[in-house]
């Protein structure tokens, strides 16, 4: 049998890139984990997409399971063949395939080494962002396997947040994008889900990975500290005081011994005695000021010494010796267990002196070595495999530590993965519903369970069962003891119990539920189910710089709790009377996206009501997560098809010490599009950089927020930039009040029309000559374009519904991503309100109908005009 | 590789290490798996293979060493063969796997085993461990036994290759085919042209020129002092123009890098004694090596004979004194003054015992730049091994063939005119695969182009 797939496989793929010496396979039976050892019946090292889809297509004939590899450089088990099959090696699909500064998209092969992806990028300015600290050997592939982390995510943000889109194999072997790069992409956010799914959710093939400018100036402060604790109590302090380092670091003892020698840091050995690296970034004008208010903070923390790495070579030389620590381990222990896990970062000191309670109970070396400005802790248990008992009691000391970091409100891994090393600790974080969840969505993608089988979840537990587990509780019959509310009718639960309930009923009962954030009601067959109600702050550490409210809670209110701690949420222009449930469910952007990202980059967790009435929360209130699949993420943007939002955990930020607008114009479209061209090309930082129109004239706002010398530097090179044209500095209220005005501009009337059309950021001109041709067509059109997304808003009023529509359909047929936000009610929609069907369109609806059987709650593409009639149809049968 | 044999089937019982020359088990256990050294790693990067990487022949030594998979397995005999021990793993591993130690080692083990078995036979499973056919004993006898061992015979030797070369041997060689036939069309394509005069040493002293500063001894070696002579000529007079007096010490010979790297361990250590006894006593600052295998070899003739209570002591002592040239002349700072301009772009090709055996990388970088006129220029990957190590072209022809392809690419990417190096094996193989594309960038050693500028300032 082998022996045939084995021929097969090279016909397929060649003779030399099937492996199936058995002492050959023996080399694949592990990765960096050691945790356990199996090897594969075969390995494959494929050259191409088509190529992986041949091989699952032969996988599938042959009822093979299916393991995907990168570098093996994973330490939770994820790359080993634990059921045998065949084992998918991606290191011959290394290249960079596509370059597209203007929209800072590459476009790589899975087995591109990170490094080598950085070092091409360097040259141009760019980098990808994502350091795990493997980076030197790891994959791309791998990093979005398991949504990796690294030291300065801190600032960055992880894998996921670089990601645009991925092609994946499907289960019936079939090449799939799950998007094409544009940012808002209509229906699901499957790239969101299939970053971190460990290769479970399918083979990644190739990926469209944002591009990141590289800072102009880079400042690193090796700060040596008493204890453990003491630097991470001045972790917590500095972020508390609103600082935004790109990255703060934890070595204690151990760790510097460890590394000190090997790489020529010349650093004191003492027990006890912490380094902590402290760097930031951005522009020259204002970082040492910065930093020297961290290092105060440092100093009245303890830190008794506190010496900048003098060079670029320097401080080359501390991240190179920061990023081989795990593997120089082996210098001082025959072993180790590295423990990961992340927990709100003012737990940090709490969860040190929790270690050193554990090492003297259970008399091994622990040693703390992690990324503490996320709060991901990193204890890794030096033990000597050989003796048994030591191996039982480093296990034990992990398991200790999970629960303690799940019991003060930690997760079960923070950047490593779950793979085989943690399935069994799934259930401390999960409840059984949840963990249904995760598994309904795995059965959606891979039903038979041959990619990266046995995995994530516990082995006693196989997805399949969770998943009919959860069917039957979703589909089960119910007998009522209350009345359950009319068709049309709109209810406005005091508590998340009580809409749970009603949503339970309402489902019970055949009747569809409506989430809502208002008090309103349309007139149509479902219940609107408001959770205005719902807002409640539920839990906020300023320090920890996360809160999590209820859903009903509106952006005013919000920036209203946040504003006494100098933090708010980098949402402007946008209408503050929304909710937030509103502005995840339908995944809210504002102008601000250029600087600091969109809400997706910044909900931590949700919790939700399913459609039988069962609570569950997603994610969880830590800045790193990757305990299981990122179902946040599906639940973003998925406009109330999948369940009712009643909770948001979001990351907030602190005001910036400074900030700044220039308005510059008007002029005409092509001054206004250079212009933005120009300054992105220049990597010049800001916040937000806009285009709009008013019908005839164009106007560029460019805002820089952060330090003030940063800020006025910003300014004078956009500045530079404009050359002759008119500007105009605002600040303060007059800048306030500018940014209300332009979000207004986007907000209409009940008989007006607003479309967002969408495209890649280097698409500029082809977006701003769909606009204009509106503006002519229409005569009285607001336009606005966000240059740095690619999004064109376009607000139509004063029109007949007749010529919109046949606008509205050409506009559709030549552009993938055409949206439509607002319509009159008697609008007759010509095309689908959210655009032309995406490729991974049947998979989305798997998603929907795999989480709302009974379809309780709104389909994905309920406004469509043929999609109606095709649902109406399956529900019927 | 062939089908999987079922699991059912009897196997052979499966050959452990011997106890002499052991791959040591503590350094073989330092590894913690964590894959830092894939990509440093020439055939890993060429494969893809785990196999064929440093964590992958150092878990095969593991198995091997725990048991689990015999010396006979042919994996383990191709990925212990394919190594280039080229050492670039050994410089990035954060635990400090001394990999160089368990490779060449576990070479020793193999042709141990070798020696004990049967003959080929043209139809035994390749699961099998071989006696070497006879004509490769008879080449490995004569090479490692003899050639390398006499110098006074590998000069007879190399005038010979000089005189083929000369006289028209070759061109009828090369024209005829006879050399695809004798499958040697590669190797044969490599020899480098010889020098017409020989360094003999024969206690000759190089005086300095102004006030001394220090004093040397050379290493004359094998190749360098035959093929190579006109750079031991280009060294001895940058040394002399820094004030440095050379001597070349009688009785001296081959420094015994090919045997060591090719598992015969007591042929290298037959070397490092003549050396020693050859080298110390003189009274020099340093001894001065200019090809980088031999200085790496060199420094490590401590642990070649940390089993001989005799001459432990004096190896390490002599390891000691062992300098590479570029590492000395930066260390004691070169003459700048004296240096004339020349206007050359230049890359540099780092040699794997230079960058990551003996961890020099900034010295002869330093060096190019210190001559006016020069323009470094850097390649990618300029420290991944050029697929020449030793006499890997012979053993792996194809690995070494695409290595030096890749090599000659990279610099070819920075449109420098000059390829600089500093190591016989580098210097052939880049030579050997620009010719083959009838590419006009010379291959320079960097003692030469500091010689060259030295005397273009004089003239």
């Amino acid at each position: 049998m082998t022996t045939d797939t084995a021929a097969e496989l090279r016909s397929l793929l060649g003779a030399s890139a099937v492996v199936d010496a058995p002492d050959a396979l023996r080399t694949y039976d592990a990765d960096a984990s050691m945790i356990a050892a199996q090897a594969p019946q075969l390995a494959v090292l494929p050259a191409d997409a088509a190529q992986v889809a041949a091989v699952v297509q032969l996988a599938r004939r042959r009822g093979l399971a299916l393991t995907p590899r990168g570098a093996g450089t994973g330490i939770a088990g994820g790359a080993i063949p634990i059921s045998g099959g065949i084992l998918l090696s991606t290191t011959r699909m290394n290249r960079l395939l596509e370059l597209d500064l203007d929209a800072r998209i590459a476009r790589v092969q899975p087995g591109l080494i990170n490094a080598e992806l950085n070092a091409q990028l360097a040259r141009y300015g760019y980098q990808f962002a994502p350091d795990p600290s493997s980076q030197r050997a790891s994959t791309i592939g791998g990093n979005l396997g398991t949504n990796a982390g690294g030291p300065h995510c801190l600032k960055y943000g992880v894998t996921t947040n670089h990601i645009l889109a991925v092609e994946f194999v499907t289960a019936d072997g079939r090449l799939l994008w799950s998007g094409d790069g544009v940012a808002d992409a209509v229906g699901y956010d499957l790239t969101g889900l299939i970053v971190g799914s460990e290769g479970t959710f399918g083979p990644v093939t190739q990926a469209l990975v944002r591009l990141t400018p590289l800072p102009e100036a880079v400042r690193v402060v090796l700060g040596l500290f008493p204890s453990v604790i003491a630097a991470a109590e001045a972790v917590s302090a500095v972020i508390g005081a609103g600082m935004l380092p790109t990255s703060l670091e934890v070595m204690d003892y151990n760790g510097i011994r460890a590394v000190n020698s090997a790489y020529g840091l010349g650093l004191p050995e003492d027990v006890g005695t912490t380094l902590l690296i402290i760097e930031v970034d951005g522009l020259a004008a204002g970082l040492d000021d910065q930093l020297d208010q961290i290092l105060q903070i440092c100093r009245a923390h303890g830190a008794f010494e506190l010496r900048p790495a003098r060079d670029a070579a320097e401080q080359a030389r501390v991240w190179a010796a920061r990023k081989a620590f795990a593997g120089a381990v082996g210098r001082i222990a025959p072993a180790y267990y590295l423990v990961d896990t992340s927990v709100p970062r003012t737990r940090l000191p709490e969860m040190m002196e929790y270690c050193d309670e554990l090492r003297a109970e259970y008399g091994l070396e622990i040693c703390n070595v992690f990324h503490a400005g996320d709060g991901n802790l990193h204890p890794m248990v030096l033990y000597d495999p050989r003796d048994a008992d030591q191996r039982r009691r480093a296990q034990a000391i992990a398991h200790e530590v999970l629960k303690r970091s799940i019991a003060v409100g930690g997760v079960v891994s923070g950047e490593h993965g779950i793979g085989l090393e943690k399935r069994e600790y799934l259930p401390l974080l999960f409840s059984e519903a949840e963990l249904q969840l995760q598994a309904a969505v795995h059965q959606v993608f891979n039903a038979d369970g041959r990619f990266n089988p046995a995995k994530i979840f516990p082995q006693a537990t196989p997805p399949a069962q969770l998943a009919a587990g959860r069917l039957e509780r979703m589909t089960a019959v119910r007998v009522l003891g209350k009345p359950v509310p009319e068709p049309g009718s709109l209810v406005v639960p005091a508590d998340e119990a009580d809409l749970a309930w009603l949503v339970g009923a309402c489902s019970a009962f055949g009747r569809r539920v409506r989430p809502s954030g208002r008090r309103s009601v349309r007139a149509d067959d479902a219940v609107t189910v408001s959770t205005a109600a719902l807002r409640d702050v539920i839990t906020y550490e300023p320090a920890d710089l996360t809160i999590m409210v209820g859903a009903g809670m509106t952006l005013a209110e919000l920036q209203a709790v946040l504003a006494p701690h100098n933090q708010w949420l980098p949402l402007a222009a946008v209408d503050t009377q929304l909710t937030l449930g509103e502005l995840v469910a339908t995944a809210a952007d504002s102008p601000l996206r250029a600087g600091y990202g969109i809400l997706r980059d910044w909900v931590l967790a949700l919790r939700v009501v399913e459609a039988d009435g069962t609570v569950v929360r997603l994610g969880a209130q830590v800045v790193k997560n990757v305990t299981g699949y990122d179902l946040v993420k599906l639940y973003l943007g998925s406009r109330g098809t999948l369940g009712v939002i009643t909770a948001v955990a979001l990351k907030v930020w602190p005001v910036p010490p400074a900030q700044a607008t220039l308005q510059i114009g008007p002029g005409d479209a092509a001054w206004a599009i250079g212009l933005v061209q120009d300054l992105r090309a220049q990597r010049v930082p800001l916040s937000a950089l806009e285009l709009s129109c008013d019908g005839t004239q164009w106007q560029v706002l460019a805002q820089a927020h952060g330090h003030a010398d940063a800020v006025a530097e910003t300014l004078r090179r956009v500045r530079a930039a404009a050359g002759q044209l008119p500007t105009d500095e605002l600040r303060g209220a007059a800048e306030a009040a500018c940014w209300e005005q332009y979000g207004a501009m986007m907000r209409p009337t009940e008989a007006e029309w607003l479309f967002c059309l969408a495209a890649l950021p280097s698409q500029l001109p082809l977006l701003q000559r769909e606009a204009e041709q509106a503006a002519a067509e229409f005569g009285s059109v607001r336009i606005q374009l966000r240059a740095a997304a690619g999004s064109c808003w376009v607000r139509i009023s004063g029109q007949d519904a007749g010529r919109v529509a046949q606008w509205h359909r050409a506009v559709a047929g030549r552009l993938a991503h055409c949206r439509l936000h607002q319509a009159p009610v008697d609008y007759q929609l010509p095309v689908a309100r959210w655009g032309t069907a995406a490729a991974a369109r049947p998979l989305m609806e798997q998603l929907k109908q795999a989480i709302d059987p009974r379809g309780s709650f709104a389909a994905l593409w309920e406004d469509e005009p043929t999609a109606q009639a095709v649902v109406r149809e399956g529900r019927a049968r | 590789m062939t089908a999987v044999p079922p699991t059912n089937q009897p196997r052979l019982p499966l050959i452990g290490f011997s106890s002499v020359d052991k791959p040591s088990s503590d350094i073989i256990n330092t590894c913690v798996h964590c894959g830092l050294c894939l990509p440093s790693c020439p055939t890993y990067r060429e494969t893809g293979l785990e196999m064929s990487s440093p964590r992958g022949r150092i878990y095969l030594m593991k198995a091997v060493d725990e048991g689990r998979i015999g010396m006979q397995s042919s994996v383990f005999q191709e990925q212990i063969g394919q190594c280039l021990n080229c050492r670039a793993c050994e410089a990035v591993c954060p635990s400090g796997v001394q990999y160089g130690a368990i490779l060449e080692a576990s070479r020793v083990q193999i042709e141990q085993v070798r020696e004990q078995q049967p003959a080929a036979t043209t139809d035994s499973s390749p699961d099998q461990l071989q006696r070497r056919p006879w004509w490769q004993r008879a080449l490995r006898g004569v090479v490692f036994g003899r050639l390398f061992k006499n110098m006074a015979l590998f000069r007879a030797f190399s005038a010979s290759m000089r005189l083929y070369q000369r006289s028209g041997v070759q061109w009828l060689a090369r024209k005829s085919g006879m050399l695809k036939l004798l499958r040697m069309e590669a190797t044969e394509a490599m020899l480098p042209p010889i020098s017409a005069r020989f360094t003999v040493p024969q206690g000759q002293v190089f005086a300095a020129e102004g006030v001394q500063r220090g004093s040397v001894a050379l290493l004359s070696g094998c190749i360098m002092s035959t093929a190579f002579a006109d750079v031991h000529q280009a060294t001895i007079r940058v040394l002399q123009k820094n004030g440095i007096q050379v001597i070349l010490p009688p009785n001296q010979g081959c420094c015994g890098a090919l045997h060591t790297h090719g598992g015969d361990l007591d042929g290298g250590r037959e070397l490092a004694r003549t050396n020693i006894a050859a080298f110390e006593g003189l009274g020099v600052d340093a001894i001065i090596v200019n090809a980088a295998g031999c200085g790496s070899t060199m420094k490590e003739y401590g642990h070649l004979l940390h089993d001989d209570s005799a001459w432990h002591t004096r190896a390490v002592a002599f390891a000691a004194k062992v300098k590479d040239v570029h590492e000395y002349l930066a260390a004691i700072g070169i003459n700048t003054e004296a240096l004339g301009r020349l206007e050359l772009s230049v890359t540099y090709q780092e040699p794997c015992h230079l960058a990551h055996a003996q961890r020099i990388t900034a010295q002869p970088r330093a060096l190019l730049q210190a001559i006016p006129g020069l323009q470094l220029r850097e390649m990618p990957e300029s420290s991944l091994c050029c697929g020449s190590a030793g006499i890997y072209n012979v053993t792996q022809p194809e690995m070494a063939a695409s290595l030096g392809a890749r090599k000659v690419d990279n610099a070819l990417t920075t449109g420098a005119t000059v390829i600089a190096t500093g190591n016989p094996g580098c210097a052939l193989q880049l030579a050997g695969e620009l010719r083959r594309r009838g590419e006009q960038v010379q291959v320079r050693y960097i003692v030469e182009l500091l010689d060259e500028a030295y005397r273009a300032k004089t003239v």
